[in-house]
């Protein structure tokens, strides 16, 4: 159960950090090439977090981390967004 | 690496890997049989239909633009006046217009056979190589979930992946080729799967990453879209894969060029392309457009597509190896490493070996988990016995109910209703039953007939489809041929161990 619970927190928290990659992957050519770096870069990371999420201690504490890290993933892609730092779509 | 974290890593890897390996077999084997997807095509036609694949001659060009002027005299209606014109050759033996009547979501298609127009309310004898695709992408299951599905288990299987390379990362040079055969049968088995997963280990990082990328892209984008985006992304995601954007009809008639001419002029844009599938939108209107999909020769991302005014062909768009769109580029690059696209039949022979190594990395796998709790727990453990079960059931079982499949394809009366849907359904009863054959028999046991049933079998089809067909069945009956190798393999593999 251990196991399980600690990959779907990996899964679930390591979303919205892949999407967080949009934000880094900003600056990169044309609006359409930053979106679509942003999804090749996001696999990897996301792949990173599922790991990570092992080394979290079980139970509850591995959900609260993943947790925290979606508000700071979201927190980061909308200020990004708000700042105008993603561009917009052609 | 501390032993603390070389444990977890270790769990992780063996829980990871028992999660999806089952589901990675069935992915696996359909997927291998699907780099054959054309010959495949090919088989499940009846011997009558049986066509040898060659380029669009003159002849087949003259056909299809008949069935265009037939199908406009008959008044057929269709969607936004889109009509998809599918060439012999890699999609299939059988030239012919596919179209989406307006209002409906089922295909309609319009074929000639031996001078007549085939009824396009007929629905076709074999869904095949359709429902191989199906199993591959997402096990069957009814679409998007499937995909869904695969996607998570792609996800999981590409960190199981990461997690094996932390774990044999210290040793890699030393056991890379220790493969210790001899009394101790957990650790020949540790060994074989080791082996065949460090030297696949890029294959198999390129079909975790690229099998998220086809499944789960679209829910990265509804995330970016809603959570972050306020919405304002859904025009982008609509012309993500379009070469140039959709056209308004203009309510006006105009001749629309004749398909040798829009052939050639594609040619003169992307020089030596092989097309396969020309889209028409609102055909027989002065804002008509033809896509002309193939494949550029010599090319690593050879997918390729010119995009014509219908009427003039005047060049509106091109994604071409050497000119595309990031979207396309990327797209292209992503598809053509998954499907093995590129490097003609060698690449397709390695990776049809690399995906059948993938099945046995997977069924190894999981008896390694079953091995090493039978020592740690005792063989009589309730989980241990439901995990070989399983993994023998739904591997080997799926071999053989792939066998019954191309045995049924041949077998089922052309006149049968719903003959397509009974293929399909005599894979799923196999499968249960040989469920219900290992929950009953020592999975050792079950392992051995489930094996020689799908020799037996498979043998069977080849003898079939060699009378029907000759050596035009010969791809096939190679990939029947090795497939049910690997389940006699396994099952020596299960006889040994259990």
């Amino acid at each position: 159960m251990r196991m399980i619970s600690q990959a779907t927190a990996g899964i679930v928290g390591g979303f919205p950090l892949a999407l967080a990659a949009l934000w880094v992957a900003t600056g990169i050519g044309s609006w359409e090439a930053r979106v679509t770096t942003a999804l090749l870069l996001s696999l990897p990371l996301w792949w990173v977090v599922m790991l990570l999420a092992y080394r979290l201690p079980a139970g509850w504490r591995a959900w609260a981390g993943m947790l925290l890290a979606n508000a700071v993933a979201f927190a980061l892609l909308r200020l990004a967004h708000g700042l105008g730092a993603m561009g917009a779509p052609a | 690496m501390k032993a603390a974290t070389l444990r977890t890593f270790t769990a992780a890897h063996g829980w990871m890997g028992v999660f999806c390996g089952g589901a990675l077999f069935i992915a696996f084997l359909a997927g291998a049989l699907t780099l054959f997807h054309a010959d495949i095509q090919e088989w499940q036609q009846p011997a009558h239909q049986f066509v040898p694949l060659e380029a669009p001659g003159p002849e087949q060009l003259a056909q299809l633009q008949a069935l265009i002027d037939d199908a406009r005299s008959r008044g057929l209606e269709f969607d936004r006046g889109r009509m998809l014109v599918w060439l012999a050759g890699a999609h299939g033996p059988q030239a012919h217009l596919q179209w989406r009547a307006a209002g409906t979501r089922t295909p309609q298609a319009l074929y000639e056979v031996a001078g007549e127009v085939v009824n396009p309310e007929q629905p076709p004898h074999s869904r095949m190589a359709e429902f191989l695709n199906r199993l591959h992408f997402g096990l069957g299951l009814p679409s998007p979930w499937g995909e869904y599905l695969m996607g998570v288990i792609s996800l999981i299987y590409g960190a199981a992946l990461l997690s094996g390379l932390v774990i044999h990362a210290p040793q890699l040079a030393r056991n890379l080729f220790a493969v210790r055969p001899g009394r101790n049968r957990k650790r020949f088995l540790q060994d074989v799967h080791n082996v065949v997963g460090v030297l696949s280990f890029p294959f198999h990082l390129m079909y975790a990453f690229t099998g998220v990328f086809f499944t789960l892209v679209i829910l990265l984008f509804a995330g970016m879209n809603y959570l972050a985006m306020d919405n304002t992304i859904g025009g982008f995601l609509k012309e993500f894969n379009r070469v140039v954007p959709a056209a308004e009809a203009q309510q006006t008639e105009q001749a629309m060029l004749p398909l040798a001419a829009v052939l050639e002029r594609a040619g003169q844009e992307v020089p030596g392309l092989e097309a396969g599938l020309l889209v028409w939108e609102h055909y027989g209107d002065a804002a008509a457009t033809v896509t002309v999909h193939g494949y550029a020769p010599r090319s690593l991302r050879p997918r390729s597509a010119v995009v014509l005014h219908g009427g003039d062909g005047t060049l509106l768009g091109r994604n071409s190896p050497e000119e595309a769109k990031p979207s396309l580029q990327v797209a292209g690059v992503i598809t053509a490493l998954h499907l093995g696209e590129f490097g003609g039949p060698a690449v397709q022979g390695v990776y049809f070996g690399l995906a059948l190594l993938g099945c046995a990395l997977f069924y190894s796998g999981n008896l390694l988990w079953v091995e090493t709790r039978r020592r740690r727990s005792g063989p009589q453990s309730r989980a241990v016995q439901a995990m070989g079960r399983l993994t023998v059931g739904i591997c080997l079982g799926s071999v053989l109910a792939l066998a019954v499949l191309f045995l049924a394809n041949l077998l089922l009366p052309l006149q049968l209703a719903g003959r397509a849907d009974w293929e399909v359904g005599l894979f799923g009863l196999t499968l249960l039953a040989a469920l219900g054959l290992v929950m009953r028999a020592r999975p050792a046991r079950a392992a051995v007939l489930l094996a020689r049933g799908a020799g037996i079998l498979g043998a069977f089809a080849c003898g079939l489809a060699l009378l029907h067909a000759g050596i035009a069945a010969l791809p096939v009956m190679a990939v029947i041929v090795a497939v049910v190798s690997l389940a006699w393999g396994l099952a020596g593999i299960s006889r040994r161990l259990f």
